[in-house]
């Protein structure tokens, strides 16, 4: 998996290209928890590019909407792949995460 | 130990060490056994979900991450259904003691939603217990199987 990052004023796009399974969850983790650490106020997840996502990575996307959240925070996906969809939809996360199509609304959703 | 005879095309078995890194293998795995058998991409990718989850909870909880321990994996393709077993060398598991990850107590955790998932994506899935033979896990799909999503069964 590969993770692109992009700082915006008090927030950050993470693009992630690629299957968030195994060890590259961890990863995805870490990538986060450092930004979470350097002040970051919302995070947009850019999921166009991943065909699979395990119930590890949703609980560290979980996780990080909750900090985000205690801190009157954001984290938005944006653009997930069907497979991501129906995974959300079963697990109810759906009533959970904001999910935005395109790059535009989700900034506005952010930093509104 | 689940025992039964299965009538089937073709075996396939992996024996990879409890590491994440090798999850990749059951990815590449289930690509090549879902093609062979006809699925279409989309349900290739239902079973790569539950057999990884499967898959990750053998690691992790079954085998504590020892690459010292094997997880194993044994896939049989047949003309109707592939079926999968998983078997990890811990000390046996429980599934009923997962909570529901639907449940408002349970919903903002971030764990615990792997069997959920694994019972979502495939048409069958049997839990197997021994405390000196590790937990097996065996699942199905079939061709012409449910709807994703159907937690009846």
């Amino acid at each position: 998996m590969q993770i692109d990052t992009k700082d915006i004023e008090n927030g950050i796009i993470i693009g992630l290209n690629g299957k968030i399974i195994g060890d590259s969850v961890a990863e995805l983790r870490q990538t986060i928890e450092d930004k979470l650490n350097s002040g970051v106020k919302w995070i947009i997840l850019d999921l166009k590019e991943v065909p699979l996502m395990d119930s590890s990575a949703l609980g560290t996307i979980i996780a990080a909407f909750m900090k985000l959240q205690e801190h009157n925070g954001q984290l938005v996906l944006l653009d997930p792949q069907k497979n991501i969809v129906d995974v959300l939809s079963i697990t109810k996360l759906d009533s959970l995460f904001e999910v935005y199509y395109d790059i535009k609304t989700a900034l506005e959703a952010v930093k509104s | 130990m689940i025992n039964e005879n299965i009538d089937h095309k073709r075996e396939i078995f992996l024996s990879i060490p409890s590491e994440d890194k090798h999850i990749y293998l059951l990815d590449m795995v289930i690509s090549y056994c879902g093609k062979e058998m006809g699925f279409d991409e989309e349900t290739i990718d239902q079973i790569n979900l539950a057999v990884i989850e499967a898959g990750t909870n053998a690691i992790k909880h079954g085998n504590k991450n020892d690459p010292e321990k094997s997880a194993e994996f044994r896939f049989y393709l047949s003309e109707d259904k592939l079926i999968v077993f998983i078997k990890d060398c811990g000390n046996g598991f429980d599934p009923s003691s997962v909570g529901d990850p639907l449940s408002p107590e349970n919903f903002m955790k971030p764990c615990g939603r792997g069997i959920f998932l694994m019972k979502a994506m495939m048409d069958e899935v049997e839990y197997s217990m021994g405390k000196d033979c590790g937990t097996e896990v065996k699942m199905v799909k079939y061709k012409n199987g449910e709807e994703i999503g159907d937690l009846s069964r």
